[in-house]
């Protein structure tokens, strides 16, 4: 028998691999949901009761080819609850499936249209909103919506053009909060928010590159000004094959940073199926036949917790031979992760088995060598053989069974097409098959979406900058440093840092500038005010104040944190912090009185005594009049002084 | 370039459209078109789009065509030992079928695939009866429909090896047939129950399974009596039985839309048989003493009047002309009409109601207030206007709490039986199938609200 080359995952062809990328980029909108005019707002609370608790189950449905989709049926088979919370503030009745769709948000229609245009897509003549089918309960109505807008995009890059085949808008799901064996609670208040959908196809060949473009793409959505910000606003699918492997498609990635490390991993678990496969073909298995034995009566008087609790329970204990298996289910495919697991993985997904153990892996759990040996007896198990031992109720042991099968046979066929999600370790487990045409249907509530030259013309007024564009009016126009501009043109504020300075041209832009990147993250840090909750209104408000130039400088932070904490208008806070009580008049008194205080020097240094009387009013007036005036009026009453002296 | 023809619809197609510099191409199937206009399902991710042609569009048959699958039907199954109905389809949501490739909803659905969309049904009642008499949005359900529907259910009510009826009908007019089923069978001995759901079955979220689920788990109760069976609450937890005739569809598109007026709810159902009762079992329980009797004649010439501020009454000459025999009048509050009596010249004034009421009233109209109100009785005492009402002949039938809806089918039942008036107010007053209350307590309005 062959032994089974372990690879070095730091030591990867790519080239010869063939290895290729693809990735489905997922941003979330600022603009209200999608299909109702709710504000597109999690909850930022989680300990915040929600108003009302809605249950409801979700049943296997016909799809159009007229059979029972499986997926639908699998998820059935568990009888989950789905558990919703509801808040008044960001759901509404289309969220909980009781009220049809309001028609399409045209806010999120026209950054589509921008997005479109920034990928070099080409946006259809019309559009129709579809139901794609999703019954793991994170759509309450058991379907999403979502619409095809463009077609035909690309990107240039370093090493090459990356295409973008679809550019779709879409509603988000609900947010799980909990997963438990027969419910999953859910927040209903990601349910709806608009969601672009880019794909890039898989023109990407290293897993370094795989992250540049992600990256990029993160920028583009960024340059609309309507990307939502923090943490879950985007999301990264990945699409990773090898030649000869099939496209797993790795769902969850958030961190940029990882993307390199899941690309590897995955490229590593395929060429360890194939692996896989061809040792089994040169084994000789064929087809792979389960037949369970129950050898409930080995553990009569076992130690194992594990498999003594499920006895009691009622469960058996079941083994099946797996000839010409030996190594093969302890056969590492991923760091830490072998042919046990994605086994396992399989059951857990579609049963309410937990998982199971096999030969490579045994005497281990307090199953014991003796334990061990009695089954292998039993089941008569050879020196090339294995086996997989499972503790299962017996109902449902042929339906187990038929899954166990079916991942295992799909060994021959090397690596299977599926979905999987990310495990923080950058690993990552099967979650369900690939999800193909047949899931998708029409939207029957809604109309047509038809671009029409007008309203693309419309949506291209809003058009951003480029980053060249931009960067060239930030140093030449506004004046900030390179270090600033090189910041401000990739940040999410670049479109609120240029409205501002539209309409208030008095304000300095280097002041904005820093206000934005650099004192809104210290209050953030301070976790003094949820920036990312701050609407744009409410900086426009900010720094339109009329007398914004007089307000102290050391006192801005501590006004704009009082500002939005209480919702108070600007004057207000003004007020309320005794911000311009100081006024001129009194300023003008604190002067004289203070050349008075030092006549003497004043009149042997004459104007170079600016400083020392500047000086001694900033101490008196305890920096509550700006610097800047203080300045000015120092000179004023000084230059009197020594007009009369 | 071919010329598409209706042979196509479809078939898979290739257009390529020039869009600004780029040839674009879009392959899927044909699913409508127009000489300018063409709506194709994308082949590879299933999207619908819509392409308008022009001169530089070109257009290739591909040679494949879509395959469109009929959804399953249960294939059903004597189990005798369960308690044994008849199943009536008439449409309605819960009989819908979506066409995958148009989008477009049907009432197409035969009976055994609205009880695929459910199939536990297998195992809580023995279906031993199928009848889909008619397939219609209940909006569009009439006198004729219920003529059959009723002879559909005595068959049933008289056949002995029957122990209760399920129908699934729409949610619009459900308790408009549930009503006229109670007033055309009279001793009705067994569960009739009527099921619709507001949301389609194409989607996972369908509540007209829970809806069929929890009626069939009610049939092994014996309950006579024309009943809904409609979610409870927002919740997939628990239906509630409704008494048909005090029944009524408040919101436009929740699960939970049908509520009791002037009513309790019988009873709560759950989808695994655990059966709450709020009104008394036992009196719920005694069965008729005579054998159920068919009178399904029904007069087409009752007509419902709804006042509104500044409404115009001469509208009521139209009836008079058109030979009506009755006319609900859904009057305010206590049962008001716009009244305008001028005390000093002691006569009604333009746009009072009163005139015209007295002139139906005297060519025979049968003239029955009801209430906007919804909740509460209607009352001909209380104040003066309303005096003035029931002396120009219209009748509160000694302060009844019918529904509007109810009223106006019963009135044309009692039409259609008697023709003396006395006859016909009796009937009205008499409490045939619990749609009048002798009392009403605090739990009797919006009672699940």
């Amino acid at each position: 028998m062959m032994v089974m080359k372990k690879i070095d995952i730091n030591d990867l062809d790519y080239n010869k691999l063939g290895l290729e990328v693809g990735l489905e980029i997922h941003q979330q909108l600022d603009t209200s949901k999608l299909f109702c005019r709710c504000p597109s707002k999690l909850v930022k609370d989680e300990t915040i009761k929600p108003d009302k608790v809605i249950k409801r189950k979700l049943r296997a449905v016909t799809s159009e080819t007229g059979e029972l989709d499986v997926t639908a049926k699998m998820e059935e088979l568990k009888s989950k609850t789905f558990v919703y919370y509801f808040y008044n503030y960001s759901d509404c009745l289309v969220e909980i499936d009781c009220q049809p769709p309001y028609p399409l948000n045209q806010e999120a229609l026209k950054i589509s249209i921008i997005l479109s245009k920034l990928t070099n897509s080409v946006l259809l003549d019309k559009s129709y909103v579809m139901r794609k089918q999703v019954v793991d309960g994170s759509n309450v109505c058991g379907f999403q919506r979502t619409m095809l807008v463009s077609t035909n995009g690309y990107l240039n890059f370093d090493f090459g053009r990356v295409r973008v085949p679809y550019l779709f808008l879409e509603e988000d799901a609900a947010r799980a909060i909990e997963r438990k064996e027969d419910e999953v609670i859910y927040s209903l208040d990601r349910l709806g928010i608009p969601l672009i959908e880019m794909v890039v196809w898989h023109d990407i060949h290293t897993p370094e590159d795989a992250k540049a473009v992600a990256l990029f793409l993160g920028q583009l959505f960024r340059l609309t000004g309507k990307a939502k910000r923090g943490l879950g606003s985007i999301r990264q699918d990945l699409n990773i094959s090898i030649k000869e492997g099939a496209r797993a498609e790795i769902k969850g990635t958030q961190d940029l940073e990882l993307i390199p490390e899941i690309v590897k991993r995955e490229a590593l678990r395929q060429i360890n199926l194939l692996e896989v496969k061809n040792e089994l073909i040169s084994r000789g298995v064929t087809k792979i036949i389960l037949n369970e034995v129950d050898v409930s009566n080995v553990f009569l008087d076992t130690q194992s917790k594990i498999v003594k609790e499920a006895l009691v329970s009622g469960k058996k204990a079941y083994a099946f031979c797996l000839n010409n298996f030996k190594d093969i289910l302890g056969f590492e495919i991923q760091p830490g992760r072998r042919i046990g697991t994605e086994l396992a993985n399989y059951l857990k997904v579609y049963t309410p088995l937990k998982g199971l153990f096999h030969l490579d892996e045994l005497p281990n759990y307090g199953v014991t060598q003796e334990n061990v040996l009695d089954i292998k007896r039993i089941l008569n198990i050879g020196s090339n053989d294995s086996f997989i031992l499972l503790l299962c109720h017996s109902n449902i042991i042929s339906f187990v069974k038929s899954i166990l099968e079916k991942r295992i046979n799909g060994l021959l066929d090397g690596v299977p097409k599926e979905t999987r999600v990310i495990t923080p370790d950058g690993n990552s487990e099967y979650q369900r098959p690939i999800s193909g045409r047949a899931r998708m249907y029409p939207e029957t509530d809604l109309d047509c979406i038809e671009f029409t030259q007008e309203f693309i013309t419309e949506s291209l007024n809003d058009m951003p900058l480029s980053l060249e564009e931009r960067e060239n009016v930030y140093i030449n126009n506004f004046k900030l440093s390179k270090q600033l501009t090189k910041k401000m043109v990739l940040s999410n504020y670049a479109p609120l840092f240029e409205n501002i300075l539209k309409q208030n041209p008095s304000l300095s832009p280097t002041s904005v500038c820093v206000f934005l990147l650099e004192d809104l993250t210290k209050l953030s840090r301070a976790s003094l005010i949820n920036v990312d909750d701050i609407e744009d209104n409410k900086f426009f408000e900010f720094f339109s104040y009329n007398d914004f130039n007089k307000i102290p400088k050391s006192k801005l932070l501590d006004l704009f944190v009082y500002f939005i904490k209480n919702n108070v208008s600007m004057s207000q806070a003004v007020n309320d912090l005794n911000l311009l009580t100081s006024d001129n008049i009194n300023l003008q008194e604190i002067i004289k009185q203070t050349i008075l205080e030092n006549k003497i020097k004043v009149l042997q240094q004459r104007e170079r005594a600016q400083g020392l009387i500047m000086g001694q009013v900033m101490l008196k007036t305890k920096g509550a009049i700006s610097g800047n005036i203080v300045s000015q009026e120092v000179i004023k009453e000084l230059t009197n002084f020594l007009k009369n002296n | 370039m071919i010329k598409l023809s209706e042979k196509d619809i479809g078939n898979l197609i290739e257009v390529t459209k020039k869009k600004g510099n780029q040839d674009v191409v879009y392959k899927g199937y044909l699913i409508e078109f127009t000489d300018s206009f063409l709506k194709l399902k994308l082949f590879d991710i299933g999207y619908n789009i819509g392409i308008n042609i022009d001169s530089l569009t070109t257009i290739a048959r591909l040679d494949e065509k879509i395959v469109l699958g009929k959804p399953p039907s249960l294939d059903i199954k004597s189990n005798p030992s369960l308690p044994t109905i008849t199943y009536i389809g008439t449409g309605g949501t819960i009989g819908t079928h979506v066409d995958y490739v148009t989008g477009g909803v049907y009432m197409c659905r035969t009976p055994q695939e609205i009880l695929a969309t459910t199939p536990e049904l297998a195992n809580i009642v023995n279906i031993k009866k199928i009848e889909s008499p008619i397939i219609k949005p209940s909006e569009d359900l009439g006198f004729l429909d219920w003529k059959i529907i009723s002879e559909k259910v005595y068959d049933s009510l008289v056949d002995d090896s029957i122990n209760g009826i399920i129908i699934t009908h729409g949610t619009d007019f459900l308790a408009y047939t549930g009503t006229a089923l109670s007033f055309m069978i009279e001793n009705v001995n067994k569960p009739v129950l009527l099921v619709g759901a507001q949301r389609s079955p194409d989607r996972a979220s369908f509540d007209g399974a829970l809806n069929l689920i929890c009626a069939a788990q009610f049939v092994k109760e014996n309950i006579p009596g024309v009943f809904l069976v409609m979610h409870g609450s927002i919740n997939d937890d628990y239906c509630y039985v409704l008494n048909a005739t005090k029944a009524k569809k408040f919101h436009t598109s929740r699960r939970d839309t049908f509520q009791p007026v002037n009513d309790v709810p019988i009873a709560r159902v759950y989808s695994d048989g655990k059966i709450e009762y709020i009104k008394n079992k036992e009196l719920l329980q005694m069965l008729p003493k005579n054998k159920p009797i068919l009178k399904n004649e029904i007069s087409d010439k009752v007509g419902v009047l709804k006042v509104y501020p500044d409404s115009d009454p001469s509208i009521i000459d139209w009836y008079i002309e058109k030979k009506y025999k009755g006319l609900i009048i859904e009057g305010t509050g206590l049962g008001h009409v716009p009244t305008k009596y001028d005390r000093d010249k002691n006569c009604f004034l333009e746009k009072s109601w009163i005139p015209f009421l007295k002139k139906a009233n005297d060519n025979g109209i049968i003239l029955i207030m009801c209430s906007q109100s919804i909740f509460g009785r209607v009352n001909n005492l209380v104040y003066a206007n309303l005096r003035f009402a029931s002396e120009a002949g219209v009748e509160y039938l000694d302060q009844h709490d019918m529904l509007p809806e109810t009223a106006y089918i019963k009135l044309s039942i009692a039409l259609s039986r008697f023709s003396e008036k006395d006859d016909i107010l009796n009937y009205m007053k008499s409490n045939v199938s619990g749609e009048i209350s002798n009392k009403e307590t605090p739990e009797s309005f919006n009672f699940v609200f």
